[in-house]
């Protein structure tokens, strides 16, 4: 296996500042997670209305403009989109709600486990079997079709939102919502956004194009980052003094809603593409069809909250429950019957 | 017989799919054409491990034309 240094540093960055951001006020057995930042930012824009979870985050606008800034400069800025637009924000709802019912994207559950936090193993098994049923429909001709080179100004959209999003994010007007929330000083959670994001855009690093790559066709490429993350998490959490086995603060015990939770991320996220962080990376640099995805997962977000969706680590509410099960069978659907000729 | 793929807009995995199904057909020579920089370093990475090797073209249009041959 030929060492892959690219997503091997990606990897490692993240890994670090998952620790270091928590170190820094970010959330215990968090750190960073793309999910429950979003969903932070969907309470700061009042689209739900839990204020101890309304927060813009920094992380979110580094994730989106660092990859605008790197694709800039490598002149690989390429606006593109039309493939199945309303399809991805309908499954980016669904991921955004499964991902809530297990308490995190794919990167805070490699956090967790990273933190000793084991019932994110749980998780992690049912992410790796929505994988595998996702590439089960990729082989039986699930396609979202295919995107088109679009005006470039459509591709500059999501970079404007997060310039949007740091302009409320500095000036604090008194109709976005600011909450009593855990959070990592503003310059270096924005610097660390950026950062990670800027190395994705070189590398490519993704948790599910890992996880899928590694199935699919045997390739590691991808699949050395997550290794790494993991890998640097757990050191850094060791150093910090916040590495606690079996300790698992927001985060609940409830194997079947783990599992089912991030089996429907999973599935989800196979037929998208690419994991939350990595639909965040690919918008900045004018991909709209990620874009469109984003803005579904925030969407999503609210969603969970005002219906009552989301689990909590004393107890999964019946909503969340009905609503995975919900979202398995339409993604099924999606996935059964979203085919073109090829 | 050079096999040809379009995977022009095309997200992951798919174009890479498209390459391994080509090549579990029997397929010693393909093109494909691919505008995706992941699509395209996937395929480079896909047909050198299993022993093909790369010639990439960049037409006029930026689409780049991936030729796959059989060492």
């Amino acid at each position: 296996m030929k060492p892959n240094w690219r997503v091997i540093i990606t990897g490692a960055v993240f890994g670090a500042f998952l620790a270091l951001l928590m170190k820094l006020g970010n959330p215990p057995n968090m750190g960073v997670c793309a999910i429950c930042f979003l969903r932070d930012t969907a309470g700061a824009l009042k689209l739900h209305t839990i204020d101890k979870l309304s927060y813009i985050r920094p992380e979110i606008i580094g994730f989106i403009l660092g990859s605008t800034v790197i694709a800039l400069i490598t002149k690989e800025f390429k606006a593109t989109g039309g493939s199945s637009s309303i399809l991805r924000f309908i499954i980016g709802a669904f991921v955004t709600i499964g991902a809530l019912v297990f308490l995190g994207c794919p990167i805070r559950m490699l956090g967790r486990i990273a933190g000793g936090d084991w019932t994110a193993l749980e998780g992690l098994l049912g992410l790796v079997v929505g994988i595998f049923v996702g590439i089960q429909f990729l082989k039986v001709g699930f396609n979202l079709g295919r995107a088109q080179s679009l005006p470039n100004a459509t591709g500059w959209v999501m970079p404007f939102v997060a310039i949007g999003l740091l302009i409320l994010l500095l000036t604090k007007p008194g109709f976005i919502i600011f909450g009593p929330i855990k959070y990592a000083p503003l310059i270096i959670s924005l610097i660390a956004g950026l950062i990670v994001s800027g190395l994705a855009q070189r590398s490519r690093f993704c948790t599910i194009g890992g996880i899928r790559d590694l199935i699919l066709i045997g390739d590691t490429y991808l699949f050395q980052g997550l290794v790494a993350l993991l890998v640097v998490a757990c050191i850094f959490n060791l150093i910090l003094g916040q590495f606690h086995p079996g300790s698992s603060p927001i985060a609940h015990p409830y194997f079947l809603w783990n599992f089912g939770g991030m089996f429907l991320a999973g599935l989800g996220l196979v037929m998208l593409g690419g994991c939350p962080f990595r639909q965040m990376v690919m918008s900045g640099y004018g991909n709209t069809d990620a874009g469109i995805t984003v803005l579904g997962m925030l969407f999503g977000a609210g969603l969970a909250h005002n219906f009552n969706l989301v689990a909590s680590p004393q107890s999964v509410p019946d909503n969340g429950k009905m609503a995975i099960l919900l979202g398995i069978i339409v993604l099924i659907l999606v996935g059964v019957f979203s085919k073109t000729k090829e | 017989m050079t096999k040809k793929i379009d995977a022009r807009g095309l997200s992951c995995p798919l174009p890479v799919m498209f390459v391994k199904k080509t090549i579990d057909m029997g397929a010693t020579a393909i093109t494909v054409l691919a505008d995706e920089t992941a699509a395209i370093a996937n395929i480079q990475r896909f047909a050198e491990q299993n022993g093909y090797q790369i010639e990439i073209e960049t037409r006029t249009d930026g689409v780049k034309a991936v030729k796959i041959t059989k060492k």
